[in-house]
């Protein structure tokens, strides 16, 4: 053979040794129960962030759960397995997704008697109006208090509508921000709407990312501020209205009013459910959330789990729903105007 | 729907569908060696000493494994351009290289359509070598030198239809290792052939996604950590006043074992216009 010739040859045979990549890399795991049960349980071993806080043994739980992992046969028996295990998490972040349906643990129980449309309605807001997304409602109690509700934090790029509801209520002196029932959504959205709210920059919270394999391995904190943007800001008094299903974003939110000078909060705790969530897949096609880091207060106080107190707690009952009363709002309205200057 | 028919029916569509784009590259890469040998028939000459910039556009194929972003494995195809800046000496041999691949890579699994990962990748690499064997012909020569290569490496992930959202993963990589190269030179073609091993470096590998670090965290890594082996192989033609045109294949394998054995592949075709610079010394 001629060294054109070897050369030809050694540049096919190095092209066709590696001529397909899919040969090189692993495939796809398994799809027995137990093994996606195994994958869901060593993916929150890994990436889960709130073991220590919440005094977690995972390993226990993987002993309780794994026999009737072992034992399941069908999509509903092993998801059924699955769903038991996240469960002893406790977390509201945590969720498992079965085309077409999501499955997370309950608020059902954290009942809250909080009526929108009571709070909205003519007894207290006059002249109350909504953005074009519906996310902010907003309007005057009497001539001297703004009120606005922001319904979700889901999404972006709507952030600027608060400005058109500060832009509206130029008369007030203070402001109610009703967050109740807000479940959260996008945190960044959540900072934006608090930047209006801010004449200087301000640290409201930090974050923490696990990174290692062990339960206790996370990076560096990562500090959090509230930048004051957009066209009219206020630094005004402000009351911040909280309760039991305000978590996620929304408790984000819910920081940034607690860091914030001049702001009080009232109401009831929050969830406690603020760890920022990876998303996972397994190869049927379920994907399910794991909670990933731990947000501090500017102190390094820990709300995950426990929820964010309100300085003020008042009660909302099924009477006061009944009778068409907000006492919540009412409390606010009337410890707001002793703010006023 | 049971979950085993729902496993049979998750295999067979791996198998079924994967990446069309890949059937393309297998059947160029076959019939490239049949091209490579027409063409070498040719005899004249390439002796051009100028430095040389080449613009190429690749198509590749690529396939990962990477269990922080899915147990899944993913494959897809992309496109790909790069710049590069030769300069050729019969005893040494100094190479510059940007590059940018962007994929579109997925499970090639029906329980999992929709879920989709766009990938981003940026490369430098400087290489230095010089000929370490006696032109035993004018035709051949061989150099051994060094790679510099700069990699970032980024993955976003699309959640699937239930879950709008994206989140980014990926790595950034500085390495360092040895190359060899041979070339052949038949009168104004000529075949070259690249073989670079990195073996040490600095890179970020991030324990999950990209968010959980915040900024860029270099330590050192050994092939204990970081396994990579870069291919390249270049068919240069001489056109009209020292421009050129080089058909290339590429082929990257990468393994990182830093919190769990990462897997990369990639290969690609690619056809590039190649530009001297200066005159020509006589």
């Amino acid at each position: 053979m001629t060294s054109r010739g070897r050369a030809l040859a050694t540049a096919a045979a190095c092209t066709l040794m590696v001529g397909c990549t899919e040969m090189l890399v692993p495939r796809s795991r398994g799809l027995e129960p137990v093994e996606l049960f195994d994958i869901v349980w060593q993916d929150f071993d890994r990436y889960y962030a709130s073991f220590e806080i919440k005094g977690v043994d995972w390993n226990d739980v993987r002993q309780r759960f794994r026999p009737q992992a072992e034992s399941a046969r069908t999509d509903a028996q092993i998801a059924a397995t699955i769903g038991r295990m996240l469960v002893e998490l406790r977390d509201p972040h945590v969720e498992l997704a079965i085309p077409p349906h999501t499955f997370y643990v309950s608020l059902a129980a954290q009942r809250t008697y909080f009526d929108p449309n009571t709070a909205f309605g003519t007894r207290y807001v006059t002249a109350g109006r909504m953005t074009p997304t519906r996310n902010i409602w907003y309007g005057m109690i009497g001539t001297d208090v703004g009120y606005v509700r922001v319904v979700s934090f889901v999404g972006t790029g709507w952030s600027g509508e608060i400005d058109t509801a500060i832009e509206s209520l130029q008369a007030a002196r203070a402001f109610i921000l009703d967050v109740r029932d807000n479940g959260g959504g996008n945190s960044g959205t959540a900072e934006k709407i608090a930047s209006r709210f801010a004449t200087r920059r301000y640290r409201f919270a930090y974050v923490r990312f696990r990174n290692g394999p062990r339960h206790g391995d996370f990076a560096d904190p990562i500090a959090r501020d509230i930048v004051p943007i957009g066209p009219q800001r206020f630094g005004g008094p402000v009351i911040a209205l909280t309760n039991r299903r305000v978590m996620s974003a929304a408790e984000t939110f819910v920081m940034a009013m607690r860091a914030r000078p001049n702001t009080e909060l009232l109401g009831d705790t929050t969830i406690g459910g603020l760890g920022n969530p990876l998303v996972r897949e397994l190869p049927n096609g379920w994907t399910f959330r794991v909670p990933q880091s731990i947000e501090y207060g500017p102190g390094m106080e820990v709300f995950e789990g426990v929820g964010i107190g309100p300085a003020v707690v008042v009660p909302h009952s099924a009477a006061d729903s009944a009778a068409g009363r907000d006492p919540q709002l009412e409390a606010a309205i009337a410890r707001i105007r002793l703010r006023i200057p | 729907m049971g979950l085993r028919n729902c496993t049979v029916r998750s295999l067979t569509s791996i198998e079924s569908l994967r990446p069309r784009a890949g059937l393309l590259v297998h059947a160029l890469l076959i019939t490239l060696p049949a091209l490579l040998a027409a063409q070498a028939a040719a005899d004249s000459t390439i002796d051009d000493r100028r430095s040389r910039l080449t613009a190429t556009l690749m198509g590749v194929q690529m396939a990962q494994h990477v269990p922080s972003i899915s147990p899944s494995r993913y494959g897809g195809s992309g496109v790909g351009v790069a710049l590069r800046w030769e300069r050729a000496r019969t005893s040494s041999v100094w190479d510059a290289n940007m590059e940018f691949v962007h994929s579109n890579i997925n499970p090639g699994s029906m329980a999992l359509a929709g879920h989709l990962n766009q990938v981003f990748v940026g490369t430098v690499a400087l290489t230095r070598a010089k000929a370490v064997q006696a032109m035993s012909s004018p035709r051949r020569a061989v150099f051994v030198g060094l790679r510099l290569d700069a990699t970032a490496h980024a993955d976003v992930q699309q959640f699937g239809p239930l879950r709008p959202g994206t989140d980014v993963f990926g790595y950034a990589v500085f390495s360092a290792g040895p190359v060899f190269r041979v070339s052949f030179t038949s009168g104004t073609r000529r075949l070259a052939w690249e073989l670079a091993v990195p073996f040490i470096g600095l890179a970020d590998i991030p324990y999950a996604n990209a968010k959980a670090e915040g900024s860029l965290r270099l330590h050192a890594v050994t092939v204990t950590q970081l396994r990579t082996v870069r291919q390249h192989l270049r068919y240069h033609t001489r056109l009209t006043r020292g421009w050129g045109v080089v058909w290339g294949y590429d082929f990257l394998f990468e393994q990182q074992a830093r919190y769990e054995t990462r897997t990369y592949a990639r290969q690609g075709i690619s056809a590039a216009v190649s530009a001297p610079l200066g005159r020509q010394r006589p």
